[in-house]
Parts: C-alpha cells; sequence; structure tokens
C-alpha cells in the first residue's frame, strides 16, 4: 500500500502542480455538490417553518429554531421503537444472513461437493424466477404465520443470491491446497470453514455485510406488507409513512373532503430525515475503505 | 493492520451473533436457518390453493358463533378503514365494544386501521389473498378503486342485507344517493353523507377584503373579483393576491363550476352539462368556457395576481400564515369551510368565502367516500348491523371519529354539541370523520360551526342542489386504459400550465387540443358516450 501510494504522487509531482490542482477543484466541487443536499436537509430543519415558507430554502437559515426536533421530545417512544426495530432487524439480518450465505457460498465453491450443481441450481433458479407478490405474501402470512412479526423483515432478505454467487467466487480464488494442507493437518470441515477460510474472507464478507446492513436499514417495503402495529415500524418505513400521509392530505386526492389536520411541517420532515440518516452515514463512513476495496471483489485475487 | 481491524469487526460481528442468539427470545435466530430456505424457494404451485383452506383457522372462533344463538360470545366484525397512526386506538376500539356491550349489541369490533402509506398495497393483498374482512372503507379515488373491488368480486352486494339489518340507516339516507353505488343495477356500498357537491369559488383573508372594499353580495363571477385584486397587488407590495399550488392546479378553471359533470376523471374531462337531458358527452378542454378560463387566468398571472411559480402544496399553509398570500380559488365552498381553512393555515384573522358556481350533485362527489362488506365476510349480517350503527348513530360515530370523551375531547358546549380538544388530543384524532360514515353525526369542533349551523347547512345545500343528469354512472375505464394515460399525461403537461395561467393560450392552447387528440381524447368522448347511452337504457 505504502510503496503504491509513494509512486502514485512522485507521478504527480513530475506531472505538475497544475494539473493536481485543477484535478483536486473539479473533484471538490463534485463533491460539494453531493454534499449540498444533505447540508440543506440539515440547514432547513433547523429554522422554523414560517421563515421557511418566507425565505425558502437557504443554507445558512435566517433564524435558527429547534422547533423541528421537538418532535423528538414530545413523542420519543415512536422513533426510539423504530430505532430499535432497525437496529434488531439489521444486526439479526446480516449477522444470520452473512453467516447463512457465507456457508452456502462456501459449499458451492467447493469442486468435491458431489450437490454442487443441484444446489448452484436452486440459488440460481430463485434469482431467476420468483413466486410473485401475492404467493410470498400468501407464504409468509397463512403458510408461516409471520404476520406482524419481526421475523417477516429478517427471513425474506436473509439469502440473496446475488451476494452468494459474489462470496463463492470470491472462494473460489482461495488456494486449494491451503484447505487440503489443513485437513491433513486434521482439520475438521467447520474448522477449515470458521479458521481459514472465513479469516482469509474478510474483505468480501465485509462487502456483502455492508450490502446487507444498507439493505435491512433502508427497508422499508417489507413492514408495509407485513407489519401491522405501529410498534414494529421500523425507522424508514416510519418516514415513508409520514411523507405519504402528508402527500396524502396535500395533494388533493382527497381535497374535497379535506378537514382540519396537522400536517407534519416541512422542517419537522427534514429533523426526522436526520435523525434518520444519522448512524447509518456513520456506519458507512467507518466502513467505507472496506467497501470500495470489496468491490473489487471477484475481479482481482484476494490480498 | 487492516487486516487486523477486519478481524476484530468479524470477530465483533460473529460474538454480537452469539450474544444475540443467547438472549433474544429464542423465536429470532434460532429457527431463521431452518425456515431461510422457505423463504427464498419460489412458493409456487404448492402454495397456490393454500388461500382458500388457510383464512379458516383465523376466523373459526368469529364464524363458529353465528351458528350459535344469540347468548353465545360475540361476534367479532373487522372494520378496516385508513387512518393514520392513532396510539390510542385500542382504547377508542375497547370504549366502542363498551358501548355495543351495554346496549346489549352481541358485536366486537377489531379496528384495523391502514396508514396512506401501506393502504393500497395492503387491501390488495388482503383481498388477493381472500383474508378475512368484514366492513371496509371505499373510495373511487384510491387504489384499489370501488369499482376495481367490485369488478374483482371483493365485495357483497348489499341489496338484501340493507333491509333486513339497517332500517335506521335505510331511513337516514336520501334515495337518491343510493344510485351512486351501485354498480350493474346492485348497491356495493353505502355512501358516507357528507358535501355531496362541488361549489367551487374563492377565499380571503377578511383584514385585506375588508380594507380593500370586496363587497361579496357583488362577486357572482371570477371577473368580478378584478377591482379587489388590482387594489391587493397595488397596496400590498410584499404579499400575492391568490395562492398557486403544484400538483393538480385549483385555479379558474374547474369543470364543476361551468357545469359540467367530470364523468370520466378530473384530469381526463370528458364531461356531460350537468343539465343536459341529451346527456351528450363533450371534450370539456375544447369549449368556449375553457378557452374563457384559461384566457382570464393568464391575464391574472401576467397582471401578477398568482405567484409566479408554484408552491408546494405542503407548504400553503406556511406560506398563508407568513402573509404571503391574501388567498386563494378554486376550492370547494362549503358551510363552515372558512373556519376550518383559518384552522388549517393558522390564520388569526378570519376568512371570507364565497362561492360562484351553481351547485349540482355528482357521482365522483356523492360516491368520494363510502363503506362496504367484504365478500370474505363470515358474518355479513353484523357488519351490516354496525354499519348502520355507525352511520346514524351520534355516539358510536364520535367515539370512532374523535375519541374518547374527557380523554380525546371534552364538551364546549354540550347542547350545541360543540367539543374542544382533551387532555390526551394528541393521542387520537384521524381527523376523518367522512371516513367512518354520516358526518352529519360528528360534533362541531368549533362554536362558529355551529353558530352557522354548519350540518344543517350543508344537508340543505345537499337536498337544494340539482342532480346532475348522470348521477349514478360510473365510468369503466378498462377499454380505453392506453388513451386514458396518455391524455391524463398531456393534460398534465399542457393543461396544468394553462389552467395555472403559466402558458400563453394563444400558442399553447392550440397544440394542447391537437395532442390530445393524438393521444385519443376522441375514443375517449366516443367510448363514454357509448357507456352513458347504454347506462340510459338501462335507466329507463
Amino acid at each position: 500500500m505504502a510503496v503504491a501510494q509513494h509512486t502514485y504522487s512522485t507521478n504527480y509531482r513530475r506531472r505538475g502542480a497544475i494539473t493536481q490542482t485543477i484535478f483536486n477543484l473539479i473533484l471538490m466541487a463534485v463533491g460539494l455538490i453531493f454534499l449540498f443536499p444533505l447540508l440543506l436537509v440539515i440547514s432547513s430543519s433547523l429554522t422554523d417553518e414560517v421563515t421557511l415558507a418566507r425565505t425558502g430554502f437557504a443554507l445558512i437559515p435566517e433564524k435558527i429554531s429547534f422547533d423541528a426536533y421537538n418532535f423528538i421530545r414530545m413523542d420519543p417512544g415512536r422513533i426510539l421503537s423504530a430505532y430499535s426495530v432497525t437496529i434488531t432487524t439489521t444486526t439479526v439480518g446480516t449477522v444470520c444472513g452473512l453467516l447463512i450465505m457465507a456457508m452456502l457460498a462456501y459449499a458451492l465453491s467447493r469442486q468435491d461437493f458431489a450437490w454442487r450443481k443441484p444446489l448452484s441450481f436452486f440459488v440460481i433458479f430463485t434469482m431467476l424466477f420468483h413466486g410473485g407478490l401475492i404467493p410470498t405474501y400468501i407464504l409468509v402470512t397463512q403458510t408461516l404465520h409471520l404476520k406482524d412479526s419481526l421475523l417477516a423483515l429478517i427471513l425474506p432478505y436473509l439469502v440473496i443470491p446475488w451476494y452468494v454467487f459474489l462470496l463463492r467466487t470470491y472462494f473460489i480464488t482461495l488456494p486449494k491446497e491451503l484447505i487440503e494442507s489443513a485437513k491433513i493437518d486434521g482439520a475438521s470441515e467447520w474448522r477449515v470453514f470458521f479458521q481459514i477460510v472465513i479469516p482469509l474472507s474478510t474483505p468480501a464478507l465485509a462487502t456483502v455485510g455492508l450490502f446487507c446492513i444498507l439493505m435491512y436499514w433502508n427497508d422499508w417495503w417489507l413492514p408495509l406488507l407485513y407489519i401491522d402495529s405501529p410498534s414494529k415500524f421500523p425507522l424508514q418505513y416510519l418516514l415513508y409513512s409520514i411523507q405519504k400521509s402528508a402527500e396524502f392530505l396535500t395533494t388533493g386526492e382527497a381535497s374535497a373532503l379535506l378537514q382540519t389536520v396537522e400536517l407534519p411541517v416541512q422542517s419537522m420532515r427534514m429533523a426526522m430525515a436526520v435523525v434518520a440518516m444519522g448512524p447509518i452515514a456513520i456506519a458507512f463512513l467507518a466502513l467505507q475503505r472496506y467497501f470500495v476495496r470489496g468491490m473489487l471483489v471477484g475481479s482481482l485475487k484476494g490480498e | 493492520m487492516n487486516r487486523h481491524s477486519l478481524l476484530k469487526l468479524v470477530s465483533i460481528m460473529l460474538l454480537l451473533s452469539m450474544v444475540l442468539t443467547a438472549c433474544a427470545p429464542a423465536a429470532t435466530p434460532a429457527p431463521a436457518p431452518p425456515a431461510a430456505p422457505k423463504a427464498t424457494e419460489p412458493p409456487k404451485a404448492a402454495e397456490a390453493p393454500k388461500p382458500t383452506e388457510a383464512p379458516k383457522p383465523t376466523t373459526a372462533p368469529a364464524a363458529a358463533p353465528t351458528a350459535a344463538p344469540k347468548a353465545a360470545a360475540p361476534v367479532e366484525v373487522k372494520y378496516t378503514m385508513m387512518f393514520e397512526v392513532q396510539k390510542d386506538i385500542k382504547l377508542v376500539e375497547d370504549a366502542i365494544n363498551a358501548v355495543l356491550a351495554k346496549r346489549g349489541i352481541n358485536i366486537v369490533v377489531r379496528l384495523n386501521s391502514l396508514e396512506r402509506a401501506s393502504f393500497t398495497e395492503k387491501m390488495n393483498l388482503m383481498m388477493a389473498a381472500g383474508e378475512a374482512c368484514d366492513i371496509v372503507w371505499v373510495a373511487p379515488w384510491i387504489s384499489p378503486t370501488f369499482s376495481q373491488l367490485v369488478i374483482n368480486g371483493s365485495l357483497l352486494p348489499l341489496d338484501d342485507l340493507l333491509p333486513k339489518n339497517a332500517a335506521a340507516l335505510m331511513k337516514d339516507m336520501p334515495p337518491a344517493a343510493w344510485d351512486v353505488t351501485k354498480i350493474s343495477g346492485k348497491i356495493y356500498a353505502v355512501p358516507n353523507q357528507q358535501i355531496w357537491v362541488k361549489p367551487f369559488g374563492f377565499h380571503f383573508r377578511k383584514d385585506i377584503a375588508d380594507k380593500y372594499g370586496l363587497d361579496l353580495a357583488k362577486v357572482n363571477k371570477y371577473e368580478d373579483l378584478e377591482p379587489f385584486l388590482a387594489a391587493v397587488k397595488k397596496g400590498e407590495p410584499n404579499m400575492i393576491p391568490i395562492v398557486s399550488r403544484d400538483g393538480t392546479p385549483a385555479s379558474i378553471y374547474m369543470g364543476e363550476t361551468f357545469g359540467f359533470d367530470p364523468i370520466v376523471t378530473q384530469d381526463v374531462q370528458a364531461v356531460v352539462r350537468y343539465n343536459d337531458k341529451d346527456l351528450k358527452v363533450i371534450n370539456a378542454f375544447e369549449t368556449p368556457e375553457f378557452k374563457s378560463a384559461v384566457e382570464l387566468a393568464r391575464k391574472w398571472y401576467q397582471a401578477g395576481y398568482f405567484n409566479k411559480d408554484l408552491i408546494a402544496s405542503a407548504e400553503v399553509a406556511a406560506a398563508m400564515k407568513a402573509g404571503k398570500f391574501a388567498g386563494g380559488i378554486g376550492g370547494v365552498i362549503k358551510p363552515g369551510g372558512d373556519l376550518e381553512l383559518q384552522k388549517n393555515y393558522g390564520l388569526t384573522v378570519p376568512l371570507v368565502q364565497k362561492s360562484v358556481t351553481v351547485p349540482f350533485m355528482t357521482t365522483a362527489a356523492a360516491s368520494a367516500t363510502s363503506t362496504a362488506i367484504c365478500k370474505t365476510s363470515k358474518n355479513p349480517d353484523a357488519a351490516m348491523q354496525l354499519l348502520s350503527l355507525f352511520n346514524t348513530d351520534a355516539e358510536l360515530f364520535n367515539l370512532l371519529a374523535k375519541g374518547i370523551e374527557g380523554k380525546h375531547w371534552v364538551w364546549v358546549d354540550k347542547d350545541k354539541k360543540v367539543i374542544g380538544p382533551g387532555p390526551d388530543a394528541a393521542n387520537y384524532k384521524p381527523g376523518r370523520d367522512w371516513m367512518v360514515g354520516s358526518i352529519f353525526n360528528a360534533y362541531y369542533v368549533d362554536a362558529g360551526q355551529a353558530a352557522g349551523d354548519m350540518i344543517g347547512a350543508t344537508k340543505k345545500l345537499n337536498a337544494g342542489s340539482a342532480a346532475s343528469v348522470a348521477l349514478g354512472f360510473a365510468f369503466d375505464p378498462t377499454p380505453v386504459k392506453t388513451e386514458m394515460a396518455n391524455v391524463t399525461n398531456v393534460v398534465k403537461e399542457l393543461a396544468y400550465p394553462l389552467i395555472n395561467g403559466m402558458a400563453d393560450p394563444a400558442t399553447t392552447l392550440p397544440e394542447f387540443q391537437k395532442k390530445l387528440k393524438d393521444a385519443g381524447m376522441d375514443k375517449i368522448v366516443a367510448e363514454a358516450q357509448k357507456q352513458v347511452d347504454a347506462w340510459k337504457a338501462t335507466k329507463k
């Protein structure tokens, strides 16, 4: 790594500082473009509704107000329970999913596994065909009886065929001799998997893990279908639901019927967005470097 | 070094998983692995026949008592409606059941409230999967629409149930109303009584109206507002006279203002004149009325009576409160509506309002919200009884619509039936009286509404308005689905800016009319005419 960085910067020094500055400026501009909406959300969550309506969105609000965050103080239960649901499904789902997918992918990567082909077919088949919404719904609610259960938020995303193949491709790149020698030394299959394969596959696992975290954290579709009690709403669905009800009240679907209502105001919606994106943004920053490296999984041999 | 921290990460993850497995109530991770293949497995043929047999166990306890004598366990009725999340909904459900038990009615209600966010999907899946449900709220403007549900066979015809179980409701409902929820001669829903006409008009802040001499008595059409608008524009440099919002325009051109009954949709204005005995379907966008309305809108836009850029609907209230606008046009002017709007805007000054439309009753308005019974209902008789109660019994209606007395609301003036917010008002305020029955049962939330006899005035408006000649006709869009989508797109692209005055009618109107033709507007008009004629034939 260090060596690579060295040649990289000397190369640039040779080409001249001007090119570098130009590139940096362009990248900074692009970075700002990406950052701008985020800052706008944060700044508009920090002002009050009337100011927002009068002056419009501004990077530096005319009047600072924490009114929008009052909903957290007034009804902390709702947001806290949504957080705990999201954290539970994300953690349990990611850990279990990663474990199952890794085991499945490892089995598929072993040339000496007799059932490799049928099992691969089974995984590929679900990648190409699925039963559709209504049969899935009937399976979950009437066969598995998971309606209004947190398991309904976890199970459907537990094994994603695409990630299984990503992991399998990575496992195949591990030298076969390593596994063989471990076996000669008397290691069981479990031991080979957990002590040899897993530690060597961290970039792939971190990538898939991050994908899973994002998938579970951002999911609003499964709760929309399966969750009835508000106490089991995850964060994203809570936001989606608030957004939808605001749209419903204002876009005229029911305009002729409209009666006195209290709208979730603009600044409050921004505040909710800030509250919801906080932790995942931090997680993303922390895991980013694995993520970037993991993107190359399958195209390069492991380190 | 990297590898080390990675190892740490993975081991923390694994540790976490162990901890979770240990602490979590056995249900969470333990059964996960065996169930996993099932979840990804495509539920094919094997799963398909299940819907018919699967619901049985869930409804079995409810189904049994119907056969048993009355003294047995009460009949359970599931009531599905669309409220946003209400914290105290369980308390309200218990309170309703307590009232039912007190009166010796052998029914318990289970409130199944879906949020707007999940209503469409959950309703569709509930119906497709054949899940048991009893009472459902339906509307023609929200998917799955009332007619879709009828076509799919999800709803039960009510013709036999009504006389048997809902005498009070039959007495309360104006007979003409049953026509609007009839499909192929059968009644499929109970229309919720509310304002059944659409008198469009304008509203302005009273302080501004007084300051610039708006004499309501002298304003009978939008043109009469011009001197007032000019005066506001001149006298209030920081205020725009009329707010123009995004989404469906609320402006000078609203079909009903010109006596057009929008029998197809609000966007696809293939209309019938409400008093045209011949029931001729016309393309409203080619009428002189539309042309003059968009020309007036353009004139006002250029004079600065509208905001130059549309404002998001969600921000209208705050903008009104901030004093950015003097008022609005193109809204339904209903009795007591000025008080509601004032509350919505959060204004301290009152509003004045007036309609410039001859009100008439249309299918779209009268069937805007109604309640139906599912085909899967195991107890249609009990469901009908309960439905009748929510429509005719003020105590039960207000319990569901406004919550529990002393908790969610308190009496302000019991004689005049005026209520105010209670100590726990925030925990239950669905704000959708019109969804749960006849709103004429509702208590007033403002003394001004009682003073103006809002309910009496609305009833009088309904009763005193002419019925459109097409009342009871419901258009089936299936044969012209593609054209409907194309025309709707053209309307959104070109008619909205025209109606808001943002496009110049001199150039855009001909372009719009040509594009409409290309998109198949004529075919829709012809199809609507065909259906209207067939409907007319069955009526006579």
